[in-house]
């Protein structure tokens, strides 16, 4: 039986790898989307169980396109927890501003971040 | 007929300059796809390598020890570069699990090899992954490492031994930033950004206090000025109080400006008169963070200066000073009896009230 579907917005290959790999030994099913351009194309289908979102995207930033999410009726109660270097207050406020759920940093735990998937499924 | 030759040697050249700009043009071309050749070869031998080894590193992740290919040869930089990858996006247990994992696979052996015979990228490669593995073993090669050209590898040796042993690492790391004239500030201190801060700063303010060197002690100095510890600040007014050379008095007095201490301004002050501009400037920026008492008159003093730089940075520390108002700075602008200060108090007037 597969698990929940978590869409993972990253391009660096190597993470969306790892997180892939991760995701799917503890049973979630995972779909990759590489550009900011193909996650707004994303936004007008049903949506996932959860996003992992990177901030620094090609075409639309992570915090672009998820100011758009928000505002997609289908999509607000989605949780969405953000990946990034970007490690100021600064940004993670911005983060937050925009409507995440969680704030992760790289290089980041990765049994961390597969707890905080888990925490936030339970509550949605 | 002379006409006639004329036109059958211009026909000639023509044809010569043609032949040779085909000749030419062919040439590169050849060459221009060889090296795409080399390329697409290349991306997909990579490609080939990880998508063997990728898997078999992400099982090793999970605790899950998987049997382990055979690393070849022609491997070796490709394996590493991605196991750098890997470790640079993560931390924790999983990352502890990989080190495991390259000690079971020979990637430590095969970061030495390649640390001997590699090409420039192989020995960064090698020099990260040593680091990343945090192996003690790993330091003598590291050590060699830092003596080779370039900077680039030397810098990543350097840093892997900072992350191995972080203060015996900027212990030995400091005095080769020191005699490394091509190593901007910046790249120092990501060098060594692993170890404590303040044992950083203890470690550089000690040798650029005891650097006979002016390029090694104002390269030390710049480090100072980015990581802002006590004893760098300490150091800095140490140096100050001895008169260094101009560019030594310049990196000080941009530290000195970084800590914001008021009681430094007495230290600064004299620096106003210096006779090289760069220094001036210098001292106008930092007695202007400084805000001590009346200084901003010190600092409407070289308004006048004979260097345009050290007016101009003059007339930005008093328009944007708090010590005085708007309405006098523009009286001051209007009557100074010098054309140049009232020149640079309008111009810096017409930015802010602009922006």
């Amino acid at each position: 039986m597969v698990g929940p579907r978590i869409l993972v917005i990253e391009d660096e290959p190597d993470i969306s790898g790892m997180l892939q790999f991760y995701l799917e030994s503890e049973g979630f099913e995972v779909e990759l989307i590489i550009t900011g351009a193909e996650a707004m194309d994303r936004l007008a289908t049903d949506p996932p169980a959860l996003v992992i979102l990177d901030y620094m995207l090609p075409h639309h930033n992570g915090l672009t396109i998820l100011r758009q999410l928000r505002e997609t009726a289908a999509w607000v109660k989605t949780p969405v927890i953000m990946l990034t270097a970007k490690s100021s207050e600064h940004d993670q406020v911005a983060g937050f501003d925009a409507g995440a759920d969680d704030y992760v940093v790289k290089p980041f735990q990765l049994d961390s971040l597969v707890a905080r998937v888990q925490r936030l499924l339970k509550g949605a | 007929m002379f006409d006639l030759s004329g036109e059958s040697v211009i026909v000639r050249i023509s044809i010569v300059i043609g032949l040779g700009a085909l000749a030419a043009a062919s040439v590169f071309l050849l060459v221009a796809f060889a090296l795409r050749g080399r390329l697409v070869r290349q991306t997909e031998r990579r490609a080939a390598i990880e998508a063997v080894w990728l898997p078999v590193m992400l099982q090793s992740m999970r605790q899950e020890f998987p049997t382990t290919p055979t690393l070849r040869r022609r491997e070796r930089g490709a394996v590493l570069a991605l196991w750098n990858r890997m470790t640079a996006a993560i931390e924790g247990e999983a990352v502890e699990r990989l080190c495991v994992f390259a000690d079971r696979a020979g990637l430590i052996t095969a970061a030495r090899a390649l640390s001997k015979e590699g090409s420039g990228e192989e020995l960064v490669v090698a020099a990260t992954f040593l680091g990343r593995n945090r192996d003690a073993a790993g330091v003598p090669v590291l050590l060699d490492l830092a003596q080779k050209e370039p900077i680039v590898v030397r810098a990543e040796a350097a840093r892997a031994l900072v992350r191995i042993e972080p203060e015996a690492g900027v212990r030995s790391v400091v005095p080769m930033i020191a005699r490394w004239e091509d190593c901007h500030s910046a790249v120092a201190v990501a060098i060594l950004r692993d170890a404590p801060s303040e044992v950083v700063s203890e470690v550089v303010a000690g040798h650029a206090l005891a650097a006979q060197d002016p390029g090694a002690q104002a390269r030390l100095v710049d480090v100072l000025a980015i990581i802002k510890g006590r004893a760098g600040h300490a150091a800095a007014r140490t140096l100050l109080d001895r008169q260094p050379p101009p560019e030594v008095a310049s990196r000080c007095l941009a530290v000195l400006r970084e800590h914001r201490a008021p009681e430094d301004a007495i230290l600064v002050r004299p620096y106003l008169k210096h006779e090289m501009p760069f220094v001036r400037v210098q001292a106008v920026a930092a007695l202007a963070r400084l805000q001590g008492s009346g200084d901003v008159w010190r600092i409407a003093g070289c308004l006048g200066d004979r260097d345009w730089w050290v007016r101009n940075r003059a007339a930005r520390a008093v328009v944007t000073s708090p010590a005085i108002a708007r309405s006098l700075v523009e009286l001051l602008a209007s009557v100074h009896p010098d054309r140049y200060a009232r020149g640079a108090l309008v111009q810096v007037l017409g930015e802010i009230g602009a922006s």
